[in-house]
């Protein structure tokens, strides 16, 4: 039980938090993907998703690549190695999290 | 509730939603079709080019006769399908709803393999019964089978993965429509280019109605704007 409540109190916080998990669900199945593709399959906000893409590059999970496409800004998000080490690593505590825990 | 699962799946059918995928395909597979049917029924047309070659005896000119009018036109329809592909995508198709980098390995590993597997097996049965039969156009045969029967597996396969309906009809139109042009009486040549025209075909017309629902939800997106 004790590797149980540790795992439950140890888990990656800044993947946990919703709307950066499916940020990084989204982009854990691509090699990269815009702003607007992640609003799209996300549904988030503008403001929430350029909130919680700043916070995922501060942590370097992401890297952002900003550019222009004739003359619109074009932002271009991808997952680093760390990023793709860190979900990973979440995904299978959550996973066997998920096996622990019963429900009456 | 974050669905981690459902998003990955979106996410990784992004890449064949809008169709352009099987254009690509059908266009390679006419491609190999008419290349195999010149090859097979047409032997004259490139003959003269291999008396020429003796004649001429130079590497170089192997290059000219071969390389350049066979090369040439592959390497300038993959970069201009891959252009294609880029503008449409950006300009019409995703540009409501952005763009998406698919991982390099878009076809599930084990799933490749299994086709890989599927393929040799055609080739072998091939080999087999042109060695019973003593005609050697049999295994020519195998080959196309295996890649019918192979591309039908691996359409079956991702069509189940992504939740992509239309790839599941490709299979289930496919597998039998291979299976019946196998055992037409017809030439090798000919036989690779109905074959060839039928995927071809199939591709096309599934890619046309992915393209038209795209472009629907980007109409019906646009007028909610």
């Amino acid at each position: 039980m004790e590797r149980e409540v540790h795992d439950i109190t140890t888990i990656d916080r800044m993947i946990h938090e919703p709307a950066r998990l499916a940020i990084v669900a989204v982009l854990s199945a691509c090699e990269s993907a815009d702003f607007k593709a992640l609003l799209h399959l996300t549904g988030l906000t503008k403001g929430n998703m350029s909130a919680q893409l700043q916070k995922l590059e501060e942590a370097g999970y992401i890297t952002i690549v900003k550019s222009f496409q004739g003359r619109y800004p074009h932002t271009d998000c991808a997952l680093t190695d760390i990023g793709r080490q860190a979900f990973r690593m979440y995904w299978q505590r959550y996973k066997s999290l998920g096996e622990v825990i019963e429900l009456e | 509730m974050v669905n981690v699962l459902k998003l990955q799946k979106s996410t990784a059918r992004y890449e064949f939603a809008d169709g352009i995928r099987e254009f690509h395909s059908a266009f390679w597979i006419l491609v190999t079709g008419v290349y195999a049917w010149l090859f097979w029924d047409h032997p004259a047309l490139w003959l003269s080019q291999v008396d020429t070659i003796r004649s001429q005896g130079t590497l170089f000119v192997i290059l000219i006769s071969f390389v350049l009018p066979i090369g040439i036109p592959l390497v300038i329809s993959q970069l201009g399908l891959y252009y294609i592909n880029q503008v449409v995508r950006r300009r019409w198709l995703w540009r409501n709803t952005g763009f998406i980098k698919p991982k390099s390995w878009v076809m599930p590993r084990r799933v490749l393999f299994i086709g890989y597997v599927i393929s040799l097996c055609s080739f072998v049965i091939g080999i087999l019964l042109a060695m019973q039969f003593a005609d050697w156009w049999l295994i020519i045969r195998g080959i196309y089978v295996g890649t019918g029967l192979a591309s039908a597996y691996m359409y079956w396969t991702l069509g189940s993965q992504m939740a992509l309906p239309r790839y599941q009809w490709l299979a289930r139109l496919g597998l039998p429509a291979t299976l019946i042009i196998a055992v037409l009486p017809l030439s090798a040549g000919l036989f690779s280019l109905i074959l060839s025209l039928f995927w071809a075909g199939l591709l096309t017309v599934s890619g046309l109605y992915a393209m038209r629902q795209v472009a629907m939800q980007q109409r019906g997106s646009a007028d909610g704007a």
